[in-house]
């Protein structure tokens, strides 16, 4: 065996030292100096040993471990034998390593610096690029992230910044009052929602149970980051969420749409139709009725389209959808009774009674018949006097006034002149009564809808047929002058007026002209004249002198008033002394508006009116379809069939157009299946509460949409279906201010 | 005691377990809606900070921590972990950004060569023992300048007692190289023999030439030439256990200052901590 | 080196330290005759002393006479007041007589500082820390600790060392007076173990100190000394001994005595096997073992039981061609029992199965086979008796180097260690972290070399043992190298060392390193007269000073090095079973 090369006898060796970062440049030649380089790696050796001194003769005291004693031994006068050139010391290798590391360090740091600070900009500490809709702001930290304060620490720093970023989205995201909130509904409507929504039919799964603790301190108001996570790439989406992230916060959390998903109520229906449409009788009944069936509607997209955006389906409207069968009857085809609307009427007054009393009301015909109509009294609630007598009279009726008070009978005299004092003032103002009465309503402001085209010369040529005497008597009943006590009636009973109208007799007619030539004058003017004039009392005696004479002349025979009027318009009957209003066909404007106004105000003499033009009897039938919603504290009656509302997102979305396609020979009732039991109209008429309903068709079930909608199929994730943000959300909103700012930068 | 293997068993298990048990705590978190890559990067680099600080526990030996070796096993699985981690913070995927992709390239080299440096640690030192005698690798330098100078010793004598010139001849044309050759860097790994094997086909082919006073000789340069084989591998293998911490060691430094970097940025531009 | 030294300030950077080399006193060593200034004189007064009356010089051969012993082997010593003659733990090889006045003997053993030596430094993280932080920059730095007060260095280099606050340590009811004519240290001089009792001048007292060699040839050659030796051993500790050894059998005290009577003291090897070993070490393990002296031969009739006192034994077997060497025996194990008890029982004649030969210096107790079955035996319990026969079938002998790795040890002797660094070179990685370790625990200083021989892919590393048998302490004239107890780790006293290198060259592994002293600036300190290098005798200390242990061991990072106490030596199959 060969001998080893590193000797083991002991003391002919040192300790190595590979600690040291230094060694002697003549180490490899195996004679190192007895020194070795300082820490410096400076060579400080001069000879192999330091000659000590025997006697009086110097011997070598080379260490073993170098090889002892050299031969020669040292010079005499004591110096070393065998000097040591100086050498170059040899770095260890750790000596490297530690020169490599600080290198490396330095160099870190160095790109750190430059990343941060450097003229390299954001392109280095980003973490990636943000989505193609953010990539404006790719080069602008500040648009989106804030950059002072520091690193936040404690909690209270850290939500401080968190809402301070959160702002930065809003800028340009709006998302309503409660953006921030869960599903931008307050906490309390949460609740409401919990109770209503039934607990989830599986157990919530291992995965989300444990997960629950975790979503334990979510804060009311989450960070916009919780969910959209930027810096992802151009393509990234970062509204993605899977289900169980959707659900972590949930009450009730369950698997997926197949499987824990609650059955739905009463999808889609939330509310009863605003046109009362009954889809079981009109297919059942009419349309199969022979008389209809020719233009009876044979699917359903003869009423119904989809939305451009292929989402709701909307009803085609009145002339497509109704009019075949519905125009006539909104014009009174066929209608028993008037076809007009009854606007202004003289109502029977015991007249006998009141001059008993010692209360004369001057002329009045004799043969009136009905009650004060709902718009006079209306229009009278606006007179002051006449409104308190009408509470004087109390539930004494004035047709027969035998039994009643004296007060009583006061009352009704002074609401006999206040009839006479509206009449005169309409046909001398005109439109502008009505107005002014509007006028009283906060809001309404009265239109020319309200007036229908209100003419006030119809309705001067039935005073003069009725009480020809009236603009004076007003006159003079203002200037507070008795009228003269009526002439006993004898000759002309059971003659009443002449079935048409005759023309205005010309000798009374003076008066009047010149009364009408100055219709409203002042007292003093309005004086003189009656001074001047005889009185009127004998006016019904020339009247009754020339009652034969206008039928002789007479060669045409007229018209029926209501059959001049068959578009709509003014028209009067002498016989009932009425004044009536036809309608002009469907969205009839005087009605329209009538409905609208009287529906919002509460006061009876207005619900008196909504409640004469909302009878299935009235003339144009509005209310046989449309209905009045109660919103809030006033009432709004729906013209209109529901429409898309961009800017309310609702919490489940659906479109009909993808799914058309999918649509068997059952069609549209694939999904809306009819139910025949369901007792669709009892929820309309007088009721105003639209939440209150029973839906012509059954609601849809989950079975018919999970057929296409799992996982593996068509999808059953929940964004597909449900939005998170919902309410009043304009997902971007454009700022003047800015834009303008950004232009002056420009 | 316990075998190793069973050591190696025990701590891969329990480090398998620690990994699930993360991944299961990072899927609740993401489902939770927690900022998970925040979350991570903290552990992340809590596990950095402590495999650092092996190195610091090296240098401070007299600090009754615990052994050393305890803290290798630490660092060997701690740091298998931290790669998991790492994927995990990472999502997989190489980062968009340049500073993170710079910190994740380093902390991929520093992972990679602590993986071989591993390897080596386990591989390479039973084939220096069997190489042959172990030497102290300071000493190297000095042991190659001490067989050279025998060599030549022993070419002297050759060329003084049997007056020819065959060994000369070799000495100049082969052993003369040959022992002053260093061998290169990557040795180990390919199993660096062809030199020492075609010096002794020199020296058997020379043997022809050779009286039986030199062929002692020849005997003793076969001897000489063994013992440098060896010295080559002992170097070869010592530095190469000593150089990949070349890689390992400074880019962890770097790393550090890349992480504080990327930790400061993170917190300060991340919409919800 | 605790003296005032006187060093010029050096310039920066200065190419010619030696000019500027530290200077002080060193000191040297005394000539190889154990005292030169012996005297035929002294010899006449030593022979004239009623000691040697009936010391009979005719019997000694003419080789050796009892004259030349004196005058080479023994030397005159005169002690002052409370100067301590020997320590308690220390390894003498020399046994007093006093020839005038008394030594005290303590039996309660004063704190250690008053025996002159460095309290051992209190494990704390925090001075450990302080140190480390001042770490010298270079190799070998002297501290300017102060020398352990009573140590005495006076010119010539002869330390005496004294018991410091003698009225305070010395309660009459604690120590035991010997008066002239009365011998001690001579069990600790032949039988190898550490002194038992601290003995102090008591008044100035002449002493006439015998090296062991020269007290062995007169316990030789003079029947009265050796009756005189051997009976003050017996009645000192030999029963002491046996009984420990021999508990197991729990003897009553008559047959103990019986057996104490019986027993007859033996010597193997030689007494500073060390020198010789190092000589050997070059030669192959089979002529290392040819050359230990044989004990007792396989094949022959156990006639005694051997017990070894200090010592070990290489128990091998014949193989073959050769020996192969089953186990090792160390103090108080015992060497052919089995035989005997199979022999006594079956009536028959068995053999010794295995050899017995002494690895360096065996002091062994021999017990008469007659002795044992006349007095043991009987009364043992057959369960002991079936424990102690030899089983019919000798063990398969498995093939040649079945224990590579034993054999190496027996061979190299590293069976002596307690705390034998063992590196497995098939986990280390060469990254020297252990010696790392080491510097940053010893200022800066290793304290130990990676390297020694190999075996079976485990390497010996030269760091001290602190061996069971430390040779090393062997001659230490200060007694600077020390036990912490006995038994205990092997401490050397940096501010006692003389760097005399007594222990260096005593240690047979190597493990003591002679270092020369360097000052702050990393130039030399030599001595004032001669100029030489101061050196100074270093080695493991066990980081004794350290709170976590032995730092080598807990900086190794790939579970490669140990140490290893060899006694136990299942500890050291399970680590390299791993």
């Amino acid at each position: 065996m060969r001998r080893l090369l590193q000797s083991i006898i002991h003391n002919r060796k040192l300790y190595d030292r590979p600690q040291d970062e230094w060694t002697c440049g003549r180490a490899a030649e195996g004679c190192p100096c007895v020194f070795g380089p300082d820490h410096k790696g400076e060579c400080r050796a001069t000879s192999q040993c330091l000659p000590a001194k025997k006697g009086d003769r110097w011997v070598c005291t080379r260490p073993i471990s170098l090889g002892g004693p050299c031969a020669h031994g040292p010079q005499p006068e004591g110096a070393c034998g065998c000097p040591v050139p100086p050498c170059v010391p040899v770095r260890s290798l750790r000596g490297y390593r530690r020169q490599v590391t600080w290198l490396a360090t330095c160099l870190a740091a160095g790109l750190v610096t430059l990343a941060l600070w450097g003229w390299t900009g954001p392109d280095w500490i980003s973490p990636g690029p943000v989505t193609a809709s953010h990539a404006m702001s790719a080069q602008r930290c500040a648009d989106c992230h804030v950059q002072s304060g520091g690193v936040a620490f404690t909690a209270a720093e850290r939500t401080r910044r968190t809402q301070e970023h959160n702002q930065l989205c809003l800028k340009c995201h709006d998302l309503g009052n409660h953006g921030r909130l869960a599903h931008g509904v307050t906490g309390a409507q949460l609740i409401a929602m919990a109770q209503k929504m039934p607990p989830a039919l599986t157990p919530s799964p291992l995965v989300q149970r444990a997960a629950r603790p975790l979503a334990a301190g979510h804060p009311t108001e989450l960070a916009c980051a919780t969910c959209h996570r930027e810096h992802h790439g151009r393509e990234a989406s970062i509204r993605h969420l899977s289900d169980q992230q959707c659900q972590v916060c949930h009450q009730a959390p369950f698997d997926g749409f197949t499987a824990g998903h609650p059955e739905f109520t009463s999808y889609p229906a939330s509310r009863r139709t605003r046109l009362q449409f009954d889809h079981i009788t009109h297919w059942q009944k009419h349309f199969v009725d022979p008389r209809w069936a020719k233009i009876a509607p044979t699917s359903c997209a003869y009423c119904h389209e989809h939305a451009p955006d292929g989402g709701k389906m909307l009803v085609k409207g009145f002339e497509q959808s109704c009019a075949q069968c519905h125009a006539g009857q909104i014009e009174g085809e066929g209608r028993a009774g008037a076809k007009g609307l009854v606007f202004l009427r003289l109502p029977e007054i015991d007249i006998a009674a009141l001059e008993a009393a010692g209360r004369p009301v001057g002329e009045w015909p004799e043969f009136c018949e009905g009650e004060i109509t709902s718009f006079m009294a209306w229009m009278l609630e606006g007179d002051a006097t006449a409104r308190k007598a009408m509470a004087a009279l109390g539930p004494a009726r004035l047709a027969d006034l035998g039994d009643a008070t004296p007060a009583q009978k006061a009352a009704a005299a002074e609401i006999v002149w206040s009839i006479k004092g509206l009449m005169a003032d309409l046909i001398t103002q005109g439109q502008q009564v009505m107005m002014r009465r509007l006028d009283a309503y906060a809001g309404a402001r009265g239109s020319t809808r309200h007036t229908g085209n209100f003419s006030a010369d119809s309705l001067e040529a039935a005073q003069r047929a009725w009480l020809p005497g009236l603009l004076a008597e007003v006159a003079a009943h203002r200037r507070g002058e008795k009228p003269a006590p009526r002439p006993p009636r004898s000759t002309n009973a059971g003659a009443g007026p002449a079935a048409g109208v005759a023309p205005a007799p010309a000798k009374p007619a003076a008066d009047p002209d010149d009364l009408l030539g100055d219709p409203a004058p002042p007292p003093k003017a309005a004086d003189d004249d009656l001074l001047a004039a005889e009185p009127p009392a004998p006016a019904p005696a020339s009247a009754a002198t020339a009652r034969p004479e206008p039928a002789r002349p007479l060669t045409l025979e007229y018209d029926d008033a209501e059959a001049r009027v068959a578009e709509g318009g003014w028209y009067r009957r002498d016989e009932t002394y009425t004044l009536y209003y036809r309608p002009t066909g469907h969205a009839d404007e005087f009605l329209t508006a009538w409905l609208e106004t009287t529906a919002r105000d509460a006061q009876p003499a207005s619900q008196a009116i909504y409640d004469e033009l909302a009878s299935p009897r009235a003339p144009g039938v509005c209310m046989k379809c449309h209905t009045t919603d109660r919103v809030g504290n006033t009432s709004v009656v729906n013209w209109l069939t529901s429409r898309p509302q961009p800017l309310n997102r609702p919490f489940t979305t659906f479109k009909h157009a993808p799914h058309f396609s999918l649509m068997g020979v059952q069609g549209c009732l694939a999904c809306h299946v009819m139910d025949p039991k369901a007792n669709y109209a009892a929820d309309f008429g007088a009721s105003r509460d639209s939440t209150v309903f029973h839906s012509n068709f059954a609601p849809i079930t989950k079975n018919s949409c999970i057929a296409c909608h799992q996982p593996t199929l068509a999808g059953a994730s929940c964004q597909q279906c449900h939005n998170y943000h919902t309410g009043e959300v304009r997902l971007l909103h454009l700022q003047a201010a800015e834009v303008k700012a950004g232009g002056a930068a420009k | 005691m316990k075998t190793f293997l069973a050591r190696r068993w025990l701590l891969a298990l329990v480090t398998l377990a620690v990994g699930a048990g993360i991944v299961f705590g990072w899927q609740l978190g993401v489902i939770a809606l927690r900022p998970m890559a925040i979350y991570s990067g903290w552990l992340l680099m809590a596990l950095v900070l402590v495999l650092t600080f092996f190195n610091a526990r090296k240098k401070l030996p007299f600090l009754p921590l615990l052994s050393a070796s305890a803290w290798m096993q630490a660092h060997i699985y701690l740091g298998w972990l931290g790669c998991f981690v790492f994927v995990l913070h990472t999502g997989g995927r190489m980062p968009d950004g340049r500073l993170e992709v710079v910190l994740a390239a380093v902390f991929g080299v520093v992972a990679a060569s602590g993986a071989f440096g591993l390897w080596l640690s386990r591989w390479l030192p039973p084939r220096l023992v069997r190489s042959g005698e172990s030497l102290v690798y300071e000493r190297i330098p000095s042991l190659r300048h001490q067989l050279a100078n025998e060599v030549k010793e022993v070419v002297r004598r050759a060329e003084v007692e049997a007056q020819s010139s065959t060994l000369p001849d070799l000495y100049l044309r082969v052993l003369h190289p040959y022992f002053l050759r260093v061998p290169p860097l990557l040795a180990p790994l390919t199993g660096d023999a062809r030199a020492a094997h075609h010096v002794r086909q020199e020296l058997e082919s020379a043997r022809r030439y050779l009286n039986p006073a030199e062929l002692n000789l020849a005997g003793e340069l076969d001897e000489l030439v063994e013992a440098k084989r060896n010295l080559d591998t002992q170097l070869a293998g010592q530095r190469l256990l000593k150089l990949w911490l070349f890689l390992h060691l400074p880019l962890t430094y770097a790393m550090l200052v890349l992480i504080a970097a990327h930790v400061w940025v993170a917190l300060q531009y991340s919409h919800r901590l | 080196m605790a003296k005032s030294t006187t060093r010029p300030t050096i310039p920066a950077g200065s190419q010619s330290p030696y000019a500027q080399a530290t200077r002080q006193a060193g000191p040297e060593r005394w000539d190889k005759p154990f005292s030169p200034d012996m005297k035929e004189v002294d010899v006449d007064l030593i022979m004239a002393h009623p000691t040697f009356y009936n010391t009979a010089p005719d019997k000694f051969p003419a080789g050796i006479p009892l004259r030349g012993i004196l005058r080479n082997d023994t030397r005159l010593h005169q002690y002052m007041s409370g100067e301590i003659i020997v320590r308690r733990g220390d390894y003498g090889h020399s046994a007093f007589i006093i020839l005038d006045g008394a030594v005290k003997v303590l039996t309660r053993e004063p704190p250690a500082q008053l025996l002159g030596r460095q309290p051992s430094v209190r494990p704390s993280v925090w001075g450990n820390f302080k140190r480390w932080l001042h770490r010298p920059r270079y190799a070998e730095t002297a501290s300017r600790r102060g020398a352990p007060p009573g140590l005495q260095t006076d010119r010539g280099g002869e330390t005496r060392i004294f018991l410091q606050d003698v009225p305070g340590v010395l309660d009459p009811d604690q120590t035991i007076i010997l008066r002239e004519g009365e011998l001690f240290g001579e069990i600790a001089a032949l039988g190898r173990t550490p002194r038992t009792a601290t003995v102090v001048a008591e008044g100035e007292a002449l002493l006439l100190e015998i090296r062991w060699q020269g007290l062995r040839e007169i316990r030789k050659y003079s029947p009265a000394w050796k009756e005189r030796i051997d009976g003050r051993y017996r009645e000192r500790s030999l029963k002491r001994h046996l009984s420990e050894t021999l508990q197991m059998w729990n003897l009553s005290d008559v047959t103990l005595q019986l057996v104490a009577d019986a027993t007859r003291f033996e010597t193997f090897g030689e007494f500073d096997w060390h020198s010789s070993y190092q000589r050997m070490r070059e030669a192959s393990a089979r002529e290392l073992m040819e050359k230990e002296p044989l004990i007792a031969r396989e094949g022959d009739y156990p006639n005694g039981l051997l017990l070894v006192r200090s010592g070990f034994a290489r128990v091998s077997r014949r193989y073959n061609h050769g020996e192969r060497t089953e186990s090792y025996l160390g103090k108080g194990q015992v060497f052919g029992l089995q035989e005997i008890v199979t022999g006594w029982r079956s009536g028959a004649h068995v053999p010794l199965r295995h050899s017995l030969r002494a690895l360096g210096y065996v002091d062994l107790l021999f017990i008469p086979t007659a002795v044992i079955e006349q007095h043991v035996l009987p009364a043992l319990p057959a369960e002991q008796l079936a424990a102690f026969t030899l089983p019919d079938t000798p063990s398969a002998a498995g093939g040649a180097g079945a224990d590579e790795l034993l054999e190496f040890m027996v061979a190299q002797r590293f069976i002596n260690g307690r705390a034998t660094m063992l590196i497995d070179l098939d986990r280390c990685t060469r990254c020297d972290d252990c010696v790392r370790a080491c510097a940053a625990t010893h200022d800066n200083n290793p304290r130990f070399i990676r390297h020694g021989p190999e075996a079976g892919g485990v390497m010996v590393a030269s760091a001290c043992m602190h061996c069971v048998d430390p040779v090393c302490m062997i001659g230490c004239p200060t007694g600077a190298i020390y036990r912490e107890n006995i038994e205990g780790l092997v401490g050397i006293d940096a501010n006692t060392c003389i760097g005399c290198s007594i222990c260096a060259n005593s240690c047979p592994y190597g493990t003591i390193q002679m270092v020369a002293l360097h000052d702050e600036e990393g130039l030399p300190v030599v001595t004032e007269e001669t100029g030489a290098p101061i050196r100074r005798a270093t080695k493991c200390d066990l980081c004794i000073d350290q709170p976590g242990g032995p730092a080598c061991v807990n900086a190794c990072p790939h579970d490669a090095l140990v140490r290893v106490d060899m006694r136990a030596g299942d500890k050291l199959a399970d680590w390299l079973r791993r």
